[in-house]
């Protein structure tokens, strides 16, 4: 990681809870990163390229967590998916056409270059059972509940 | 920041002088469009269409794509945690001011991207030959 915002204090021997100022921390520090990372915005504008980040959006059933990314153009070789710890991590780049020199550009709009998202699922989840695929440019991730995350209807009981 | 970088991946949804008879959104896709010595080349970002979902139509000097999506996921019993998107057909047009040869526009779809050739009409077909008189 590039840089901590929140100081790091050294961890007391005997391994704790993790304090909420620790969960802040790391919560600052993806924050941070997400901007000023080496894949982050600012170093992608550095470098010229216009920033594409697909959008994302995440779904829940009773069963399981759905994360759709759109990313057109793209194909599953383009695109690495990785899950551990409640974090998904979409990344790949998307390249430029726009190379050659015999022509002129009437509208940009599309956007192009390395991307990087990270999403928080907020769920407990068997992440050895997530699956992945891809159809016409569209990233579709499910990943089923572990039977705690499940919703179970509770029964009320009258007097 | 969260909210600035939503803004920025926010879809246009398209506006039109007539309203829509299907409930879902329209969203403007984004294009880039590029002229060669020969063609109008359009390149439109439709992620979730199909290729037989697509429609490109030039009528009146004005071209017209469209994309329709299936409602892909969000079936019954899902919810959003978090939705940057929602499934929506795309479709956007544009008043093309170079003489088309329409009888060879040629469109592809890729991956979720429509590519739309344009090939310009050659000078020797917009010739009036002059016969002697």
């Amino acid at each position: 990681m590039a840089m901590n915002i929140v100081p790091r204090r050294k961890r007391e021997e005997g391994g704790e809870l993790s304090h909420p100022i620790d969960l802040f921390r790391r919560q600052m520090d993806r924050l941070f990163e997400d901007f000023w990372g080496e894949t982050g915005l600012m170093s992608r504008f550095a470098a010229g390229e216009a920033a594409f980040l697909p959008r994302v959006d995440i779904a829940e059933s009773d069963k399981e967590v759905v994360v759709t990314a759109e990313l057109p153009g793209l194909s599953e070789k383009d695109v690495e998916v990785s899950l551990s710890q409640g974090q998904l991590v979409l990344s790949g780049k998307k390249k430029s056409e726009r190379e050659e020199k015999d022509k002129s550009f009437h509208l940009v709009e599309r956007s192009y270059g390395s991307f990087k998202r990270v999403v928080d699922l907020p769920v407990a989840l068997q992440e050895d059972k997530a699956q992945a695929s891809f159809k016409n440019g569209v990233l579709t991730v499910k990943v089923p509940k572990s039977a705690e995350a499940k919703s179970r209807k509770i029964q009320i009981q009258g007097d | 920041m969260a909210d600035q970088e939503k803004g920025a991946m926010e879809r246009r949804e398209e506006t039109r002088p007539a309203e829509r008879t299907r409930i879902e959104r329209e969203y403007s896709p984004d294009v880039d469009i590029y002229e060669t010595e020969k063609e109008l080349v359009l390149v439109a970002d439709m992620p979730g269409v199909e290729r037989q979902s697509v429609d490109v139509d030039l009528s009146g000097g004005v071209l017209t794509v469209t994309g329709r999506v299936k409602a892909r996921r969000l079936d019954d019993g899902f919810g959003c945690i978090d939705c940057e998107f929602r499934p929506g057909d795309f479709s956007r047009s544009f008043a093309l001011s170079e003489e088309i040869d329409s009888s060879k526009i040629e469109a592809s779809m890729s991956r979720g991207v429509l590519r739309v050739r344009l090939p310009k009409a050659t000078p020797e077909s917009r010739k009036i030959a002059i016969k002697e008189g």
